[in-house]
């Protein structure tokens, strides 16, 4: 049993207090003349006895009150010994049989225990498997797994001066290690030890980490013997056995604690135009896994080594929470950076980090991000139906969802308005133009269609929007391949046979696995959902190739439909973007589905921050046949490969790219050569994505301890600190308040007694 | 009154308070056990003679007074028979009042237990006169500090309670001794109130004391009436702190908690309370709890209820 705070033990020598507190209120006996001594005499007699036994009674009942306030105050832990090892003596014996040291390299083993010394959780770990290795005679092994999961030797191995100096050139890694990969491994290794043989599976990792119901051996394999050693528990690697070269820090006694951490978990950065140019709001989640409260606990954002702005975070122990930071930031357009090998040109980008106050484990107080500089998106709005009322026009609402003040920094469209009453455009004026859109075009002319095939197949969007002065022959005729289904005509709503109530369709079925959909967490309870539909055009119930309807009517009709065409992406709207057939582009989340729809068409696929976590593979969009890399911000590069047709959306496929596996925490660059750039004499790159690598904060979580208000409360990890709940320590401060309960109740009962018998006789 | 600086007993009481008093036993102190008197009084006599109460016929033998003789029956069965008649008599009583230390106590009672008791005997006397009975007075402790022979005379009453008052305390009691000496020296026959704490006479715990003491007096002829005085003090003991018991009669102070203790004691006393109750029916005696912290009256209307 230890004590997490041992100093309150001394809180023991209150025992004293009920027998002093005895002492001086002795009164001096008060003189009393009473006939009746012979009564008094016999009573004496009969009880005296019995009245010492209870006055001892209650004074010993007092004593271990404060005895067990003193202890629950201390926090008594106990926890099994689950490893024998570990079991208190100085040495380990002659450990029998095979040895199989399972070694966490994760990051959480960087753990500081102690400051002034230097320890950490990896070196204890590491003596640990050295004296293990040191004691054992039999054949061992030392699978490792952090960044990745291997043994230190082919097989199992009487070798053991081979494993120690593998383990002495271990590092942490800043990967989270995968348990169940290891002891797969280890499982590996040891079926081709006899049966009967005596087997140990040792683990040395954060006391989070355990074997769980589903680690059991197969039955195959005999008798294996799983244990796993608390490293923060005593140690003494004072044993003369060990190798003599190896500097090795010399670990004093050490009683068990909880290991202090913590972490950002999760950062969501998005821009904030309601509080001015620039501006950018983070939503940094922070977890307490410590079972002391953050109080006012630093952070920051940084910027490019500056400090944006400060803030605090107040936590109870165990608990996570969300913290707001706003803060501006502006990046020019364009810059230019030269590599050692290539020259790299690229819109500009400034690197950030939130961070946290140091604690032990400074690695997971910190969490990237990019601020990216954007090119306005180029919208072509070709109006068929201008009004000289301004909030008539067609393009007055759509106008003012994408406006700057109302998109912020993270997007910026560029409109440009022209009308379409069948003048036919110049080629030029398509020049540089991301996004077509054509509002209630009355009859697209086929040198109109022409354009638009070729912009489409450079990689264009086309934005449709058919209204009242919409010819559905002319678009069918002229527009027939790109759009999602052929028009019918237009229908009033409440004129389909399914439908009782006459006169308003609405919203009500959405593909939310779309990324048109991306900005809503449920479309269901948004705005979108209360529009009224009076009018809307009626398409063909047949399917084109590659196309998908998003958003359907509760008539059954399909609202809001994409497709694919070559390199391009068509999105069709059922209606125009004015009020005269619907009054979806006054409700509010209109904004962020033009705003989605405009990402959407744009080259600008992927959208907002791209993440990843280490160790995790990353899916992404990009224009063009590579090849593609990815740059570390240690400057390594490696080369992405293709998504293959599973992974990635059926109408992404073509341009789908895999970041294999993340190894390098913080910035990375995708890299790539595009036609217009390439040259005959000088490589030149541009940066064509930024992504962030940040830490699985799982492995932040060094207790076994629930975290409150936590997302990551219903995941595998929380499942398997459930299973292994048997395994983890207890604290024991609890029954030591229960003690004391029951004490308090056994001395109110005891007087009770006293003032009732009294009662009763009198 | 005291004649020297011995204390005595006082009784702290007036005379009419008395007589106030006694109103309310005035032809209610039926004593039911048979006495024998020299005067006529409101008690029958075992023996027939001149009494308003007829008993029975009896044949008619010469040398009987012809006044007795019943004529009408004569008229009736032509036979002579003559009338015999319940004779009446007065009482004899006595107050035997207890001058141990033990009733020179006063807890949470109106007066000490002697003094109450000693009120109890002059009431009781006072009614007992004022019917034309005969009462006398024995004082004791650990012997016979005085006796009043019995007299039903206007000034028994003040001969009664000066000698009350000048009573002094006797430090011990020997009840058994002294009240076996007392049955030889009463006349036969009359009635006994036995004022007391009793204390002494459970001094041996032994039972059937009593019952034998009782006993030995009713051998010549009396009814014993054990009025018991208490302090309330003695039959709540309502002491809660640390205290050094001392005795009044030279027992060993003894250092106790009254709060451990206090069950116990109240469990012996009313132990002792019942047996000698008990026994006190056992033997055809009466007896009455008088507690000093009632008022005399609600203790004399007690008394009444005991008789019946």
């Amino acid at each position: 049993m230890n004590f997490l705070a041992p100093l309150m033990l001394f809180g023991l020598l209150a025992i004293a207090i009920p027998p002093i507190l005895h002492l001086l209120n002795r009164k001096e006996a008060k003189p009393q003349v009473f006939p009746a001594m012979e009564f008094l005499r016999r009573a004496y007699r009969k009880t005296a006895r019995r009245l010492k036994m209870k006055q001892w009674l209650l004074l010993a009942l007092r004593m271990l009150l404060f005895a067990f306030l003193a202890l629950a105050l201390s926090k008594p832990m106990w926890s099994p010994q689950v490893n024998p090892l570990l079991s208190g003596s100085d040495h380990l014996g002659e450990l029998e049989g095979t040895q199989v040291i399972l070694f966490d390299q994760s990051y959480a083993m960087d753990y500081l225990l102690d400051e002034k010394e230097g320890r950490r959780l990896f070196d204890l770990a590491r003596s640990h498997a050295l004296r293990v290795l040191a004691e054992s005679s039999g054949p061992a092994a030392v699978i490792t797994f952090g960044a990745e999961t291997k043994s230190l030797s082919q097989s199992l191995t009487a070798d053991h001066q081979l494993l120690s100096s593998g383990l002495k050139e271990l590092k942490v890694s800043q990967s989270y290690g995968q348990l169940d990969e290891a002891l797969s491994l280890a499982y590996q290794l040891l079926r081709d030890r006899p049966k009967v043989e005596a087997k140990q599976i040792t683990l040395l990792s954060t006391p989070n980490r355990s074997f769980d119901s589903a680690s059991s051996p197969p039955p195959e394999l005999g008798k294996v013997r799983l244990s796993q050693v608390d490293l923060t528990t005593r140690v003494d690697l004072s044993s003369q056995k060990l190798d003599s070269a190896l500097d090795l820090p010399k670990i004093s006694l050490q009683a068990r604690k909880k290991l202090a951490n913590h972490a950002i978990t999760r950062l969501t950065l998005s821009s904030a135009p309601q509080r001015g140019e620039d501006q950018w709001r983070a939503e940094v989640e922070i977890a307490n896994y410590s079972p002391e409260p953050m109080n006012l606990w630093p952070i920051w954002v940084e910027l490019e080594g500056e400090v944006l702005v400060r803030g605090f975070v107040t936590l109870a122990p165990y608990e996570s929470g969300m913290k707001r930071l706003y803060f501006k930031a502006k990046v020019d357009l364009s810059s230019q950076q030269e590599t050692d090998q290539t020259k790299i040109t690229s819109m500009q980008a400034k690197k950030g980090w939130i961070k946290l106050a140091n604690d032990p484990l400074p690695i997971d107080d910190q969490w990237p991000f990019w601020i990216e500089a954007k090119k306005p998106t180029k919208l072509l709005a070709l109006n068929g139906d201008p009004r000289p009322t301004p909030h008539e026009d067609e393009l007055f609402y759509l106008e003012r969802a994408l406006a700057p003040q109302v998109l912020g920094g993270a997007q910026k469209v560029q409109i440009q308005s022209r009308l379409m009453l069948g003048a036919d455009l110049k080629d030029e004026q398509l020049e540089g133009v991301d996004i077509i859109l054509l509002a209630n075009v009355p009859r697209p002319s086929l040198t109109l269609a022409r354009q638009i095939k070729s912009h489409l197949e450079a990689g264009g969007g086309l934005w449709l929007a058919p209204g009242a002065r919409t010819e559905i022959d002319t678009w069918n005729r002229a527009l027939g391949d790109f759009l999602p289904r052929p028009l019918r005509g237009m229908r009033r709503a409440g004129d389909a046979a399914s439908v009782q109530s006459r006169g308003v369709a609405r919203l009500n079925e959405f593909d939310i696995d779309h990324s048109l959909l991306r900005p809503f967490e449920a479309p269901q309870r948004s705005s979108l959902a209360l529009a009224e539909i009076e009018k809307y055009i009626l398409f063909d119930p047949k399917p084109t190739p590659q196309s998908a309807v998003i958003i359907k009517l509760n008539e059954g009709s399909p609202f809001l439909m994409t497709r694919q065409v070559a390199q391009g992406r068509v999105v069709m709207f059922a209606g125009p973007l004015d009020r005269e057939w619907n009054d979806l582009v006054i409700r509010p989340d209109f904004v962020p589905l033009a705003s989605e729809t405009v990402r959407f068409l744009s080259r600008d696929i992927n959208g907002g921050q791209l993440s990843t976590q280490l160790g995790s593979s990353l899916k992404l969009e990009l224009n063009g046949d590579g090849p593609f890399f990815s740059l570390s911000p240690q400057g390594e590069r490696e080369g992405l490969s293709r998504a293959s047709n599973q992974q990635t959306k059926l109408n992404q496929r073509d341009r789908g790219w895999l970041v294999s596996s993340a190894k390098r925490l913080g910035h990375h660059q995708i890299l790539g050569q595009t036609d217009l750039e390439t040259t005959n004499t000088e490589q030149s790159e541009h940066i064509l994505r930024r992504f962030v690598v940040s830490l699985d904060h799982r492995g932040s979580r060094l207790s076994k301890v629930a975290v409150k208000q936590s997302k990551q409360e219903n995941t595998e990890q929380d499942q398997v600190s459930e299973t292994m709940l048997l395994e983890e320590q207890k604290e024991l401060w609890h029954l030591a308040l229960f003690g004391l309960f029951i004490l308090t109740c056994l001395e109110g009962v005891v007087l009770f007694q006293k003032r009732e018998t009294s009662k009763q006789t009198a | 009154m005291a004649k020297d600086s011995t204390p005595t007993l006082s009784l702290g009481m007036e005379v009419h308070e008395l007589q106030h008093l006694a109103q309310v036993l005035k032809g209610r102190l039926h004593l039911s056990g048979i006495v024998e008197g020299n005067l006529s009084g409101q008690h029958k006599s075992p023996r027939q003679g001149i009494s308003q109460d007829f008993a029975q016929h009896r044949d008619y033998v010469p040398g009987d007074d012809l006044k007795h003789l019943d004529w009408r029956a004569y008229a009736k069965s032509d036979r002579y028979v003559v009338k015999q008649y319940i004779e009446e008599t007065n009482l004899r009583a006595f107050m035997v009042l207890d001058t141990s230390m033990s009733m020179n106590y006063q807890g949470t009672g109106l007066c000490k237990k002697g003094s109450y008791a000693a009120q109890l005997a002059a009431v009781l006397t006072c009614a007992l006169l004022k019917q034309s009975e005969a009462v006398g007075l024995v004082c004791f402790g650990s012997q016979i500090s005085q006796y009043l022979p019995a007299r039903s005379q206007g000034e028994q009453l003040g001969h009664i309670i000066r000698t009350i008052e000048n009573t002094p305390w006797q430090a011990d009691t020997n009840a058994k001794e002294t009240l076996l000496a007392l049955g030889s020296r009463l006349p036969p026959k009359g009635v006994i109130f036995l004022l007391t704490d009793a204390f002494d006479l459970d001094e041996n715990s032994s039972s059937g004391y009593f019952a034998e003491l009782v006993g030995s007096i009713k051998k010549r002829g009396y009814q014993v009436i054990l009025l018991h005085i208490l302090d309330p003090s003695e039959l709540e003991f309502p002491f809660d702190e640390l205290s050094l018991f001392e005795g009044l009669e030279g027992e060993d102070p003894i250092k106790i908690d009254p709060n451990g203790v206090k069950a116990a004691y109240l469990a012996e006393l009313n132990a002792f309370r019942a047996s000698l109750e008990k026994e006190a029916r056992a033997v055809g005696a009466k007896y009455c709890l008088c507690s000093t912290g009632l008022d005399l009256k609600d203790n004399l209307l007690q008394l009444l209820e005991c008789l019946i």
